[in-house]
């Protein structure tokens, strides 16, 4: 029953393994989506890249993947072959240190890889922010001569056509100046001529051709610069320190090392190294670590967070190599989900975390079209059932959990949820059956426009049958067009064998005796609902339609009520008044009545309920 | 009525069933029995244990020497009397082993 597959003993050989600190998995996690988002890696490459060589993969293939995602985030794309160049390059080279691997893809490809977002950046910030002069530091002046001649050329233009470029940009109030947004607006859109009139036209066309030139020249200059002062340079200029630093910034971790906005390029590349290299003995960069990345660890005093005890990543950093790495790809562990937030999967396996939330984000647009708040539910659960069965990795099934978050700003990371989703070993043989899950994989509608999920009924420990008596109302009643039978008789069988009675209560005491009673347990439920199903047809076949319909009320109130030798007098009369001469069906059909009813006074009802299904249509 | 608890298991029932089936395969036609069914039904349902028994007695006197007949009466002897729970499923054995006859 619960056994360990090929694939779940090559999990234990995996280099990279889940701590059970369930902050540095996330982050495992989410350094695993990383490479991935980026080299196209899956979990297993990555794996076997680390058993290969694991300081390229940290100090070289880690760096150059989290600054193309953090630029790639802020909307500029990385061209294919850079990334493609960078993992030839590196892989073919020969490195003495870890630090000359980390040197080697920074001055060489994560600059290579900033170039278009960083003259974007400087473009829009000389253009959006030059009004009072303030330029960042160290910017050139033939640079500012530049944005000086955009900016004269716009203000001969909006003194012609102030109103006419007020529409187009769906500006109110004053307008003085254009932003970078708004000359990209004018370059990418064509304007409508009818609506604007030939003039505002023509100067436009004007405006657009010389600062497209401009622009140009500014691109082409920095190019040059960045290209010459920055990429495979190890001494960049001192008064351009600033002006060369890699624009990245994270909500999730402000001002964070390389992501404060006043450091220069090179402390940007320290502050990295820093990071990945975790074993530093600087206090102060502990220090700062833990008080920004860290918020849920070292806030006990400050926040209120009773989840935690003050934690402090010194007592981790020294058995948790690359710690940081992790910390800092936690926020990519998430996928936002529209109407749900962030959300993540976590279980204790660290491959079967992988592959749900990887399935799940596959599924991503089905879970967000759905209005049920519940979908999110639903679907994990069967992704993780697939998973799970594909994997044969039984054990994920006890340990499993969802966490949502709110958003990933600084401030707030504030959780919204996080829900143990975790079953129990018996719930995890039932499910293992490929039978009884699909008949429990079923939605039963209850009422004119509720319906349950039997597996999660189920699984939440709620009983089945009194859905299963809401349904049978409204199947009554014909208010649902459900016509399945067979699910019901799955959900019958599975609870009369799970009765207390029969010692699955104190299901986590005895495990050996726990055993015995888990093999037998699912062929008990698939024998009893092959009678139910039985003694169903039996009915079906020993009645007519009309006397099958004329009586269902009556019975199953009587069902309802609980009385069992009611429910016997009123169905034993129907059977002897009937002509039936096929002598097997009334022997099986007294058989039933009288072991599963007449003297089973714990569980009766669930085989009443069972063969009283041959009353109803289906 | 004053009875004297005594436990009766389920292999009891299974006997009483089985008794009762072998000593009403040589009672009556199948109408006949049918017809006893129904007051038998009728008698249980109001939980009648003196209707029940003096209608069940009554059919199977015809054929006192009958050996199952016999081995049924000395079941229900060792039984009798009955509390109203143990009653009912005694009744419904009883009941259930006459239909069984139409099942041979």
């Amino acid at each position: 029953m619960i056994k360990a597959s090929n694939e779940t003993r090559l999990v234990s050989e995996f280099t990279l393994k889940f701590t059970g600190n369930w902050i540095i998995d996330l982050g495992m996690l989410g350094f695993f989506n990383l490479l991935e988002e980026i080299y196209e890696w899956n979990f297993l490459e990555t794996q076997k890249r680390i058993k290969e060589n694991e300081e390229i993969v940290y100090y070289g293939i880690f760096p150059f993947a989290y600054i193309c995602s953090e630029i790639k985030r802020k909307g500029s794309a990385i061209p294919k072959k850079i990334i493609k160049d960078f993992v030839n390059e590196i892989y073919k080279r020969e490195f003495k240190s870890k630090k000359e691997i980390f040197n080697f893809t920074w001055e060489n490809y994560i600059t290579k890889a900033a170039t278009d977002h960083w003259k974007d950046y400087i473009i829009s910030k000389a253009i959006d922010e030059n009004k009072d002069k303030k330029f960042i530091k160290g910017t050139p002046e033939t640079l500012k001569s530049l944005i000086k001649r955009i900016e004269d050329f716009e203000k001969e233009f909006i003194r012609k056509n102030r109103d006419e470029i007020k529409k187009f940009l769906d500006k109110k109030g004053k307008f003085q100046k254009f932003k970078y947004e708004d000359i990209k607006k004018f370059q990418d859109t064509p304007i409508k001529f009818k609506e604007y009139g030939k003039e505002f036209v023509k100067n436009a066309e004007e405006f657009k051709r010389i600062i497209s030139g401009i622009i140009s020249e500014v691109d082409a200059y920095l190019d040059k610069k960045w290209d010459s002062e920055v990429i495979s340079n190890k001494n960049i200029p001192k008064e351009r320190a600033i002006f060369y630093r890699i624009p990245i910034a994270n909500k999730y971790y402000t001002n964070f090392l390389f992501f404060q906005p006043n450091y220069t390029h090179e402390k940007q590349k320290k502050e990295l190294y820093y990071a990945i290299d975790s074993k530093i003995k600087e206090k102060d960069v502990l220090g700062r670590i833990d008080k920004t990345i860290n918020k849920f660890l070292a806030s006990y005093d400050k926040a209120v967070n009773i989840y935690y005890t003050p934690l402090k990543t010194k007592y981790f950093i020294d058995i948790i190599p690359y710690l940081f790495i992790y910390l800092l790809c936690f926020d990519r562990a998430f996928e936002y989900y529209r109407n749900i937030g962030y959300l993540v999967f976590y279980s204790n396996d660290i491959f079967a975390t992988y592959k749900v939330n990887k399935r799940l984000r596959l599924r991503k647009s089905k879970i967000e079209s759905e209005d049920d708040p519940n979908s999110i539910f639903r679907s994990t659960w069967q992704t993780v059932i697939d998973t799970i069965i594909e994997m044969e990795s039984w054990w994920v099934l006890e340990n499993l959990y969802l966490i949502k978050y709110a958003d990933f700003k600084s401030k707030t990371q504030r959780f919204i949820d996080v829900e143990y989703m975790g079953i129990s070993r018996l719930q995890a043989t039932v499910l293992i059956d490929e039978d009884l899950r699909r008949n429990l994989n079923q939605r039963l509608q209850i009422d004119e426009d509720k319906y349950k999920w039997l597996f999660e009924e189920f699984i939440k420990n709620k009983p089945l049958i009194s859905t299963i008596m809401n349904h049978l109302i409204l199947r009554l009643n014909q208010e649902t067009k459900q016509r399945k039978i067979q699910p019901l008789l799955y959900s019958l069988a599975l609870e009369a064998e799970l009765f207390p009675e029969y010692g699955f209560t104190h299901l986590f005491e005895d495990p050996i005796s726990l055993n015995t009673k888990l093999d037998e347990l699912v062929p008990r439920i698939k024998k009893s609902r092959k009678k139910m199903d039985l003694a169903r047809k039996d009915i079906k076949k020993l009645l007519s339609e009309s006397i099958r319909e004329n009586n269902a009320p009556h019975l199953f109130s009587i069902i309802r009520r609980q009385n069992k030798y009611s429910f016997a007098n009123s169905l034993l009369k129907l059977i002897i008044s009937s002509q039936e001469k096929d002598k097997r069906l009334i022997r099986h059909l007294n058989d039933y009545i009288f072991h599963e009813i007449i003297q089973n006074d714990e569980t009766w009802i669930y085989y009443a309920l069972g063969l009283f299904m041959g009353f109803i249509g289906g | 009525m004053k009875y004297v608890k005594k436990p009766i298991s389920t292999k009891d029932y299974d006997e009483i069933k089985i008794y009762t089936k072998k000593a009403f395969e040589n009672i009556g036609s199948e109408t006949y029995r049918q017809r006893l069914i129904y007051k038998l039904l009728n008698t249980a349902k109001v939980n009648n244990q003196n209707d029940f028994f003096s209608s069940l007695l009554r059919a199977l006197n015809s054929r006192k020497d009958d050996k199952n007949v016999k081995r049924l009466s000395r079941k229900l002897e060792w039984l009798y009397p009955l509390s109203s729970a143990n009653f009912e499923k005694v009744a419904y054995s009883i009941i259930m082993g006459i239909m069984a006859v139409r099942g041979e």
